[in-house]
This record gives structure tokens, sequence and C-alpha cells, in this order.
């Protein structure tokens, strides 16, 4: 029976709903996701760039046109002010040239099928604005304001519109926008009207004052702006030209002091911020990328095709250092800000009526591999975070014991009849060899080998393959995986504390983190170094070092390995070495809370390089030659064991290697320490490969099936297919029901199907 | 009900009829028709129903 633990405390519980809540509110704060790439953040319009150059990659120029459109309000008129404050600060600059934005706006506005203004449905607003000055900038104001159907009225002093900006393009042309854009627009414009003083404008809810450079400012100064063009007098705003040099930044603050000026129509507020600051993504992130020329245009500008080529050569700028490194995110498409905001609801919050799920999946479909930290510049933890949100829905009781049931089951067979620990003669106990709750599951003879070398080199070597407690950690249960760590420990501790030797990365890393008192060293440092080569004649084929995600940035165990390695082989490596890379999948047992996710990351890993693989994990192994990839296990080659084609064990065959090991250390060793072997009485229950497969594939161990069987035969509860001449029976094992049906052989059972379910059946009672 | 046709009860020898079955999965707690033998009312579900429906349930309570 599997070990329990009681639910903690409930002030515990609180404790890390506010520790996810406080810092959820860190990560939303530094997470860069949301970072504007540098060209919109110098943008005086905050074009959204990377959408625009999205839609003309595609070569969709109305949407991008569109895009442009609903930033500048006058595309035409913008396309001819800007002086392109991008150009200086894009990533593109010394790869090639910066972006040539300025012809790609005009090959938009060229190329959109459809270039009149968009007419919304909205409800006439009794509210009245006035601008003071036909400008560009009291223009695009009252185009906007018009846009959402309020009131507006332009005041112009002179004849005709457009003050000072004949200066800087045609005006023919200028009037044809504003002509364009103003159409379907109802506003009013009085020419000739000279404002001599905002009491002339009582009427009016909001005043916008845009009257040029040295124009009338009606007794405000400028400096006393409080922020966001807003005046010290509530309901008058000021801006354009009267603040600045650069007709495009006029313009553009008409836009914005619109936006301003409704919210104050709305809520009668005049606190707003507009600050505007340095995109902060991380410039690093562009190193090294390969330069690209920018295209060359014509005189008439670009062509379709040079737009999108042009656009093509676009970074499209964010911050994605964490997504590019971690596939868990780019499937469900979130990064951490977004994240930990969908984590800490679920695991943290109880919501406003009943419980939030919407991420229960996601948190149980973190690798635990810790890549993210290490390339975001904020050095963002999501290992630790969701490990965290882990925990806490475990102690809610809400992670879905699914998700964890069949590890935490394996973990309580690896320590309990599973378990094999044997003590040398030779006393005291100078070396513990923790070869790991798996390795012998993959194959008896790689922990058989590895011991049988470590007690020659030192015959006080003793042997536990007792769990390093990572499936409790990874389940979310503090204290069970506390009480697995206790066990070993405390055995550890009547041997006389030796010195361990461990052939897992995430044995070590368990134990580094949480008993850094129990110290030790790789077995593969420990051959390295005394000079074990390859057995197994490797053939003239390359091969590459795949690290676990455990060892990432231990150069010791990585360095060793490739010693070995090239004492019998080629070595290519790998782009992302050193486990730069990730995990293998089996990290934070995701496979089966997201078997989709998993797979496609460790195809992903599988493709990373068409040579074989070595590895020193036999998860990594096992997993990439599930795939068809050829990977050897370093101890393979080492004591010519299996060679790189070797079919992966199912989950059944792995219960039988661990139970094959303990057999064969007990007829090789004897001994003190090493518990006998369970005998169970032997069930002849014969099951065809196809249907071996399925059980595989459902988490379904052929030793429930054969429990089921005998059940039925022993208490006669079962049923009777006639028609097919089939016993079907059931039976709940744990949290799980298992179904099996079967036929009488001579002198055993034929399993005909089988399959599972975690819906528990309340009508039966004990049958 | 889909099933086997012929089902019988081992035990109490009775062909299996449908009836109402009670079921619960992380505190949640439904009924479906089921068959099940009258007398000692062992309940048989296929594995349509398990991949199916039941799946669906499972995955609905577990999470969005």
């Amino acid at each position: 029976m599997e070990k329990m633990s009681l639910p903690p405390h409930e002030s515990k519980m609180k404790e890390l709903k506010t520790i996810l809540i406080e810092e959820k509110e860190r990560i939303i704060e530094i997470c860069r996701e949301f970072e504007p790439p540098f060209c919109t953040a110098a943008c005086p319009f905050r074009l959204d760039v990377n959408r625009f150059t999205e839609k003309l990659c595609l070569e969709n120029f109305t949407a991008a046109y569109r895009i442009y459109q609903e930033a500048t309000g006058f595309p035409a008129i913008a396309a001819s002010l800007c002086k392109g404050p991008c150009r200086e600060v894009c990533m593109r600059k010394e790869l090639g040239g910066s972006i040539r934005m300025d012809l790609l706006e005009r090959a938009a506005i060229a190329n959109a099928g459809n270039r009149e203004p968009r007419i919304y449905n909205l409800p006439e607003k009794n509210s009245r604005v006035a601008i003071v000055g036909g400008g560009v900038s009291g223009l695009a104001c009252g185009m906007r304001l018009a846009e959402k159907k309020y009131k507006v009225t332009v005041f112009e002093a002179r004849d005709r519109i457009g003050g000072q900006i004949f200066n800087h393009m045609p005006e023919q042309e200028f009037l044809d926008e504003v002509r364009l854009q103003m159409r379907g627009r109802s506003w009013e414009l009085r020419l000739n009207e000279r404002i001599a003083g905002l009491s002339q404008l009582a009427g009016f809810d909001a005043v916008y004052v845009a009257t040029g450079n040295g124009g009338d400012t009606f007794g405000l100064s400028p400096e006393e702006l409080t922020n966001c063009f807003c005046s010290r007098r509530p309901g008058v705003f000021m801006g354009g030209s009267l603040l600045t040099e650069e007709p495009a930044e006029a313009m553009a603050h008409g836009l914005r002091a619109a936006l301003y000026i409704e919210s104050y129509i709305k809520t009668g507020n005049m606190q707003f911020s507009d600050e505007r600051a340095d995109s902060r993504i991380p410039r690093e992130t562009f190193a090294g990328r390969p330069p690209l020329p920018e295209t060359a245009a014509g005189p008439g500008g670009y062509t379709p095709g040079e737009a999108k080529r042009e656009a093509e050569r676009c970074f499209r700028c964010r911050c994605e250092a964490c997504s590019q490194s971690c596939h868990m995110m780019r499937y469900f498409r979130k990064k951490p800000g977004r994240i930990s905001d969908d984590a800490s609801a679920t695991a943290g919050d109880d919501g406003i009526r009943g419980e939030i799920k919407v991420a229960t999946r996601l948190i149980a479909s973190c690798n635990q591999c810790g890549l993210c930290k290490e390339q975001c510049c904020e050095s963002i933890d999501m290992e630790a975070f969701l490990l965290k949100a882990r925990t806490a829905l475990h102690n809610k009781q809400s992670l879905p014991w699914k998700y964890n049931d069949f590890f935490l089951r394996d973990m309580a067979d690896a320590d309990g009849p599973g378990l094999a620990q044997l003590l040398p003669e030779k006393r005291p106990v100078r070396q513990l060899f923790l070869p790991g709750c798996q390795l012998g599951s993959s194959a008896p003879e790689y922990v058989l080998s590895a011991y049988a070398w470590l007690r020659e080199a030192e015959p006080a070597t003793a042997l536990s393959t007792h769990c390093c407690g990572a499936p409790a950690l990874w389940a979310g249960d503090g204290e069970l995986h506390q009480e697995v760590l206790k066990e070993l420990k405390d055995w550890w501790q009547e041997l006389g504390r030796p010195r361990l030797v461990f052939a897992c990365g995430t044995c070590k890393k368990m134990i580094d983190r949480y008993v850094p008192e129990m110290e030790g060293t790789f077995l593969y440092e420990l051959l390295a170094r005394q000079g074990a080569g390859l057995k197994m004649d490797m053939g003239r084929e390359p091969y590459s070092v795949f690290d676990p995600c455990s060892c990432r940035h231990v150069t010791e165990v990585q360095a060793a390995v490739r010693t070995l390695a090239e004492r019998g082989c080629t070595l290519t490596p790998l782009s992302k070495d050193g486990g730069d890379g990730g995990c293998c999948g089996y990290g934070g047992h995701t496979a089966v809370a997201n078997p989709e996710c998993t797979k496609g990351l460790t195809r992903e890993q599988a493709g990373r390089s068409g040579s074989s693989y070595i590895t020193y994990c036999s998860n990594c192994r096992d997993l990439f030659a599930a795939e068809g990839k050829k990977a050897l296990h370093i101890l393979d080659a080492v004591f010519d064991l299996n060679g790189p084609h070797r079919r992966p064990p199912d989950i059944s065959e792995r219960r039988r290697n661990r139970t094959e090991l303990k057999r064969r250390l007990l007829e090789e060793y004897g001994g003190e320490g090493l518990h006998a072997v369970e005998k169970k009485e032997e069930m002849l229950l014969e099951i065809s490969p196809e249907l071996r497969k399925k059980l595989n594939d459902e988490w379904i161990l052929e030793d429930c099936v054969a429990e089921v069987v005998r059940r039925c035969e022993e208490t006669g509860s079962n049923l009777y297919d006639e028609e097919n001449d089939v016993f079907i029976g059931h039976l709940q094992i744990g949290f799980v029901t298992y179904w099996a049906y079967y036929r009488k052989t001579e002198g055993g059972f034929t399993l005909v199907n089988a399959y599972c379910h975690r819906v528990k059946i309340e009508t039966e009672g004990e049958l | 009900m889909e099933g086997p046709r012929g089902l019988l009860c081992r035990k109490c020898n009775r062909q299996l009829v449908e009836k109402k079955t009670e079921f619960s999965y992380l505190g949640n707690k439904f009924s479906a028709p089921m068959l099940q033998c009258p007398q000692c009312g062992q309940v048989f579900i296929p594995e349509s129903v398990v991949k199916g429906r039941m799946a669906e349930v499972e995955a609905a309570l577990e999470s969005k």
C-alpha cells in the first residue's frame, strides 16, 4: 500500500497561497513579455510594428493599413510627417540596416484594398468638445472624438485648415487625406473664428487647445500641464505644436489627448499617466543573428513582393527567451506573466464561486528543468513557482491524483517490495552506490555491471535502489517527499555516512538540494578517472552526448561522460550543448497529465541532431529509443551491454526488471541487508503483444490486470458473456478501477481485453 | 445500453438489467443507467462508455 500523507495544517496552506499570490505579482511586474518592441516604444503613434509587419509578411496590405490607420488616424499624413525614430532603435540597424518602415507604410497605403475609414455603430453622445486650432493636432483629436460620436467643433482663426503643415507636405495630399478620413464623421468646422478666451467656450464639456507653435495659450502655461496634456483647469487640454517642434509628435498628441478627453468626460478625472519608456526587451537576445541587407526599392516605392521581403527582415522583437527554451510554454502559448496569473488563480485562490481550474494541467506539465530561469534576463524561476503551485494544489487536494498516481505507486514499489539494499562483507562501508529507482528498471545489467565494477575498486561498497523522492516532490506532496528522504538518510547514517556514488542526475540534484550533507560523486566520474574505456565496438558513426537537464552546468560529470565516450567513438556536439536544450520529457512526471506536450518535447529533443545519442540517464535513453532514435546509455558502451536499438521496456517490463535485478543481486551477493524477493503465486496470464502495447499506452500494469483475474476467480464475482465465451471482471486497486476480459485456458488464462477508469463505482458494496 | 447480449452474473446466475448506478470522482457524485445484476448489484461498464462519456467527465473534473 502506498504511503499517504495527512493534509497539512490549514495555516501552512494559507501561507503557501499568500506566497503564490505575492510571487505572481512580482513575476507579472518584472516579466517583459508585454514590453513593446523598441520601434513601437520610439514611435510617436506607438504603432504596433510587430502586428503591422506580420500582416505584410502575409501580403495582407488591407489589414496592415488598418493597423496603421488605427494608430495614426490620418495614415497618409503620418507617413509624410514621420521622421522614423524607429530606425534609430531598430535591432536590424547593425544587421543589414534598419527596417524601412517609411517605405512599408507607403506600401500598405498604396496596396490596401479599402482605405475608407471604419464607421462604428455607436450611439450619438451629447457631450460637446471644442478644438481650438485646425492644424494637424487639432484635426487628429477632432477626428478621433467624432469617430466616437462626440459633438466636435473645430475653431480655426484662419480661412483654411492645416496650420503649418504645408511646410512639410503638399497641400492637396493633406486635404485629400483629411477629406477621406473624415468621411462619414459628423463634425463642425468654423473657419475664420478666433477664440479670444476660454469663457467663449463655456458651453463645451471639454476643450483641446492646439493653437500651434507660438499660439494662444489662454493664460494657461504649457509648463503647468500636469501630465497627458491636462491643464490645471478641469476639462481643458493642451497639445500639438504648442509643446513640440515635431509635426508627427504634434499629430500624435491630438490622438492621445482624445483618449484623455473621453475619459475626462466619462469620469471627471484629470489624472492620467502617459509615461513613455524605452523598451526593456533584452538586447542581447538579438546578438549573433545573421545580417540581411535591406530590400532595395524602385522610384515608386516597394512593390507588394518587395514589401513582403522587407517585412520578413523584421525580427518582431519580443522577449521570449523563456518560451524559446521551454516546450511547455510554447505548447500552451503562455509566458511567465500569464502562467503565474493562471497558476496562482488555480492553486492559490478558491475563486468566488467554487474552484478555478484553469491551469491544473499546465501546472502539471512543467518538466521542472529550470532552464527558463537561466534564460530569463530577470531570472524568473518558473520551476520553483510551478512546484509551489503543485504543492498548493496537493494541499487543497485539487491536484488530480491521476497525474501522479502511477509514479507514486511506482515509487512505493521501488522503496517497498522492489527495494534492493546490499551491504558488503567488508566493513566499515566506505561507499554507497545509489543507482536510482529507474536504472535497474530500464535494464538490470546497468546496476549489476556498475556495482560489480565499484565493488572491484572498493569492496566496501553498499548498494541501495532507494528512490530520491522526486516523484513525491513532483506530485506536490512535501510530507511524503520528506518521509522518503528521511528513510534514505537514516539508512545512510546507520551505514556510517559513507560517500555516495550516483548514476542518476535527478537523484543527485534532489540530494544536493534537500540533503546536502549526503555528499557524493557520479559513477561516470569514477569510471573516467580510473581509465575505464568502451568495451562496445562503437563503429565509425559519430555520437552526440545528450546531457540530462538535471546535470546542466554540472561540468565535472559532463566532461567525464565525454572523456569516456571519446575513448571509443567520435563525438559531435549538439547545438545548445551541456543540457541547455532542456529536458527529454521525463522530468516533472508530465506524461500522464499531458501526453501530447510530453511526446512533442521528446520528439523535438530526439530531432536535435541526426547522430545517435549517448545519454547518462536511463529515462532519456528509453524515451528517445521509444521515438525510434538510436540511443545508448554510457554504461551500455562502457560495459558492452545493450545496443542503441534496444526497445525500451514497457511499464510492466520495468517492474519485472526491478524484481529481476533484486533476484540476481541476491543470487550473486546474497548476504545481509537484501530484502527477500517476495514470492507471488505464479499465475499464467497470456497477453498478446497488441494488448501489451495497449496496456502500456494506457498506463495499465499487467500485474493489476492479473490481480483482477485472480480476485474474480477467488471470489467468483464476475460476469460471463455467453455469446463470446468471455469472463469479465473488475477491481478497484488504489484509486483506479481495472476491467479484465479473459478466457480460461489449460493451466491458466488468456487476456482478451482490459481498460481502466478513475471514476469510482459507488453502487456496489463489497462484491 | 450497449454491451454483450446475454451477460450473466456468474455468482447469482442472473441476467444483467439496466439500473441507476451511482458514481463519484474528485468529490463529485453523479449517476447514470448501467447494466447491473438485479441480485448482487455487480455492475458492467463497457469500454465504449469508459473511453467516451466517462473519460469526458474525468477530464472535465480534473482540469480545463
